[in-house]
């Protein structure tokens, strides 16, 4: 009886799980297969594998890439900041407590 | 702290300060303009991740099949940075993408790869914080499998069809822009090596203050 409805448990797994894969792919076909097209690359052209290096940008472009720019490189300094932070602060708890449990034994000894 | 350790911190700060003003006189880019300078701090915090994630990997393996305490705690400071290095690179890469392709993200193979291997490396974190008795081998098994990502996400831009610019970026670079990049990749590698020995100290400390614990516990 248990290894009838364990079978069954298993068949119902197998179904849900080729099921799932068949939606999967329905939905993968119905989106298509063509990858999206990022703005200033056209259809079909390959992906940018060298930089070009300009002397002068153009106005419109300048504007809105700063605060992108400004957002990417505080945020970057702001992380590691925080983070150096947050070591030195458990570095510190644990030195506090290691301090702590010593001076407590070394008491404890002497009371002995 | 000792004069070594002095020096180093030193070194990754002035290295690390000076990036940015190194940044600035660099040329900008003919198609991308200037949002492309968050490539010199995007690229190297990838490169960090992966390495990383590669220390994170071989420290697990040598725990899991030899049995290193020490090898535990260079893997659990290397997962930490992996996370923190992982998140200003997903942080980072959107930012410049709104900008050069109009969109924040795509489900393209390398995002997406990215996110998973920085997703394994959470969880690492998850496990060893909530796992429980055990925890650090569970998570050592979890860090070898996210090791073994970072050479799929390297190269998934040259296999699979993406918009992310390909892996031959960098090889390329003008030389204008070639000394900048290193320099930066440099300044992260020393902030690197300087975060993974505080924090491998962290876990040390730990480790001396569980064993004074025991100790105390013993008398």
């Amino acid at each position: 009886m248990r290894r009838t409805t364990t079978t069954g448990m298993m068949a119902l797994m197998v179904a849900l799980v080729l099921v799932g894969l068949s939606g999967a792919g329905l939905l993968a076909y119905q989106a298509g297969q063509a990858p999206p097209t990022p703005a200033g690359q056209g259809a079909g052209q390959e992906p940018q594998d060298q930089f070009v290096p300009v002397k002068s940008l153009p106005q419109q472009e300048q504007l809105p890439a700063v605060p992108l720019l400004l957002t990417a490189y505080g945020f970057v300094w702001a992380v590691l900041l925080v983070y150096v932070w947050s070591i030195w602060r458990r570095l510190m708890k644990v030195e506090r407590e290691m301090q702590d449990l010593s001076s407590r034994v070394a008491a404890a000894a002497t009371r002995r | 702290m000792n004069k070594g350790y002095s020096l180093f911190v030193l070194l990754a700060v002035v290295l690390f300060a000076f990036a940015p003003v190194l940044v600035a006189e660099t040329p900008n880019e003919a198609t991308m303009g200037l949002v492309q300078k968050i490539f010199y701090y995007h690229v190297p915090s990838a490169m960090v991740m992966f390495m990383a994630a590669l220390i994170c990997g071989l420290a697990s393996a040598a725990y899991l099949f030899r049995t290193r305490p020490g090898a535990d705690r260079i893997a659990a400071a290397a997962a930490e940075l992996t996370v923190v290095f992982g998140l200003i690179v997903l942080v980072t890469g959107p930012l410049w993408a709104r900008k050069a392709w109009g969109v924040w993200w795509q489900w393209d193979a390398r995002l997406t790869s990215t996110l998973l291997m920085w997703m394994i490396f959470v969880a690492y974190l998850l496990v060893r914080r909530f796992g429980g008795p055990g925890a650090e081998k569970l998570s050592a098994a979890m860090a070898v499998f996210g090791m073994a990502n970072v050479p799929f996400v390297y190269i998934s831009v040259n296999i699979w069809r993406t918009v992310h610019p390909t892996t031959a970026v960098i090889p390329k670079l003008p030389g204008g822009m070639r000394g900048p990049f290193w320099f930066c990749v440099l300044s992260f590698t020393v902030l690197f090596g300087l975060l993974l020995a505080l924090r491998t100290r962290l876990e040390q400390r730990r480790a001396d203050l569980e064993h004074l614990y025991l100790l105390a516990d013993e008398e």
